[in-house]
């Protein structure tokens, strides 16, 4: 189980978490929602360890990560596997390679096991035909299964990812959201995604949280979210939409457009 | 008129850019003698290095011959002093020019090659996902890029006494008629071992600086292609400085020890 409690984050003057309180729980799927730029990569990043909150508590597995020493944040992080924004490959290496450099690194495996496990997740996240190929021959989507297979090789009991359908066309994105979900269905890892595709929340994630001002205003399941009628519900899910409905009836969203027109 | 002198703010960032370049160097020892040190990474680098600078340390060592045949030629002659004009187009390469001339190629082309490759790393989230990974970027990364530096840069400074050397013959005895046998007799008389044994020692510690300060300044939090800019010119001209002042200093320090 995840536990952050209390978790202050700033950047200079920016205050980007400000006391952020959230459990996550086991072998379960949380989704956390926010606007862009709002912290939502940041809490992620303090819950691997990768970066160190000002104030607060992150507890994984009752160790907590943010007063952990180097050593033992390296520990508590060998159980996570994170999925980066826009996957993160290693340029100079093939999928086969980069899906591979975790156990090839260690040196902790044979060959033959090695590739066993490469071809294994490779087929998970159906990249089995393009292990010849580098990064810069794969589309977005393609890019970011290679780098789940990659995360997934070292079988990781907390997946974490960032933004994974951001910049997909809704095909790639489709594509995306089912091996997730697969995943999150079939193996016994904890998830916790943080994104702004609202299709992807309701699709993917048990329970499903908002974010704003640095804190969690709302943490619901699934169900309960997409019934919920709740202001901040309705303004982050359903602005857009607002937004057209208002431009098509009086045309006042954008004056510089209708001066234009 | 303009107020030329740097304002606080630029001394604040040269203090903590030679803060952070400090943090870096202790890391840089911390993770040289854990365990595992990565051999096949480094030997990877080698080629690599080795491969993406030969080209120019070739036409640098060409293009630096053209140019001190001709002047020495030319005011050998003009001075009465033909004769000599061999021993100190030698001298000048074997003492001075090439170490310069390879560490000055050795920045500009492999120093910020590996500042932008870091930097790039670390902007689309490589370094983030090596440390997910249990692997510290500073072991996989900067080491073996470091390892490699040391073995190169001799390397190139050998290749471009060679070729300096041999071009000046040709060019002498094509502008000025002075004939190879005659340059080869005049051209080492003054040479001892020590003197190649001095470029190589200051090959060696300019490769460890150089690549060092690159790779570290690859590290900086960069989050734009303009941060990175910066960042780039920073380290070329950080190692700009630390070609001189070592060159100057190692051969400073070996007069004065009696070694040369």
């Amino acid at each position: 189980m995840i536990r952050c409690a209390n978790v202050h984050m700033r950047f200079r003057e920016k205050r980007v978490l400000n006391g952020l309180e959230i459990n996550i729980e086991d072998n379960k799927a949380t989704v956390i929602m926010g606007r862009s730029g709002i912290g939502k990569s940041v809490l992620l990043k303090c819950i691997c360890g990768l970066l160190a909150p000002q104030q607060g508590v992150i507890e994984i597995d009752g160790q907590n990560i943010a007063a952990a020493r180097p050593r033992q944040a390296k520990m508590i992080r060998s159980a996570i596997g994170m999925l980066l924004q826009e996957g993160a490959l290693f340029d100079g290496l093939t999928v086969y390679e980069n899906i591979a450099f975790p156990l090839t690194y260690h040196r902790n495996h044979t060959h033959a096991e090695i590739d066993r496990e490469v071809r294994r997740y490779a087929d998970i996240v159906e990249m089995t035909p393009f292990l010849d190929l580098v990064p810069r021959e794969l589309s977005g989507g393609m890019k970011r299964k290679a780098a789940l297979a990659r995360c997934m090789i070292t079988q990781p009991r907390y997946l974490f990812y960032d933004e994974p359908t951001t910049g997909l066309d809704p095909i790639s994105a489709g594509t995306v959201d089912a091996i997730i979900k697969k995943l999150s269905d079939t193996v016994n890892i904890t998830s916790l995604i943080v994104t702004h595709d609202v299709e992807l929340a309701l699709f993917v994630g048990d329970t499903v949280a908002l974010i704003e001002d640095g804190r969690i205003r709302a943490l619901e399941a699934r169900a309960e979210f997409r019934r919920s009628e709740s202001e901040l519900r309705t303004r982050f899910i359903d602005q857009r939409r607002i937004l057209h409905e208002e431009y098509h009836a009086n045309r006042t969203v954008c004056h510089c457009y209708e001066f234009c027109i | 008129m303009n107020d030329t002198r740097p304002t606080a703010s630029t001394l604040d960032r040269m203090y903590s850019d030679f803060v952070y370049l400090m943090k870096s160097y202790r890391s840089f020892l911390r993770w040289l003698f854990s365990r595992g040190y990565p051999w096949k990474e480094t030997g990877r680098q080698f080629f690599l290095v080795f491969d993406s600078a030969i080209v120019q340390v070739i036409a640098g060592s060409i293009m630096f011959s053209l140019l001190l045949t001709w002047v020495s030629g030319y005011y050998g002659r003009y001075l009465g002093a033909a004769r000599y004009v061999s021993t100190a187009t030698v001298e000048v390469i074997l003492r001075a020019g090439s170490v310069m001339l390879a560490s000055t190629i050795y920045s500009a082309k492999v120093g910020t090659a590996m500042t932008v490759e870091i930097g790039s790393m670390q902007m689309t989230g490589q370094l983030d996902a090596l440390k997910l990974m249990d692997i510290e970027p500073f072991k996989y990364l900067v080491i073996p890029r470091v390892a490699a530096s040391l073995l190169v840069l001799p390397i190139f400074v050998g290749i471009t006494h060679g070729i300096a050397i041999l071009s000046s013959a040709f060019l002498l005895q094509w502008w000025f008629d002075l004939p190879i046998p005659i340059f080869l007799d005049n051209a080492f008389v003054f040479l001892d071992a020590t003197v190649i044994t001095s470029s190589m020692l200051r090959a060696v510690l300019i490769g460890f600086f150089v690549s060092l300060n690159a790779c570290c300044f690859g590290t900086f939090y960069c989050d734009s292609a303009a941060d990175m800019g910066e960042t780039t010119t920073k380290a070329l001209v950080l190692n700009i400085f630390v070609v001189l002042i070592t060159d100057l200093l190692v051969s400073v320090g070996l007069r004065q020890g009696g070694f040369l």
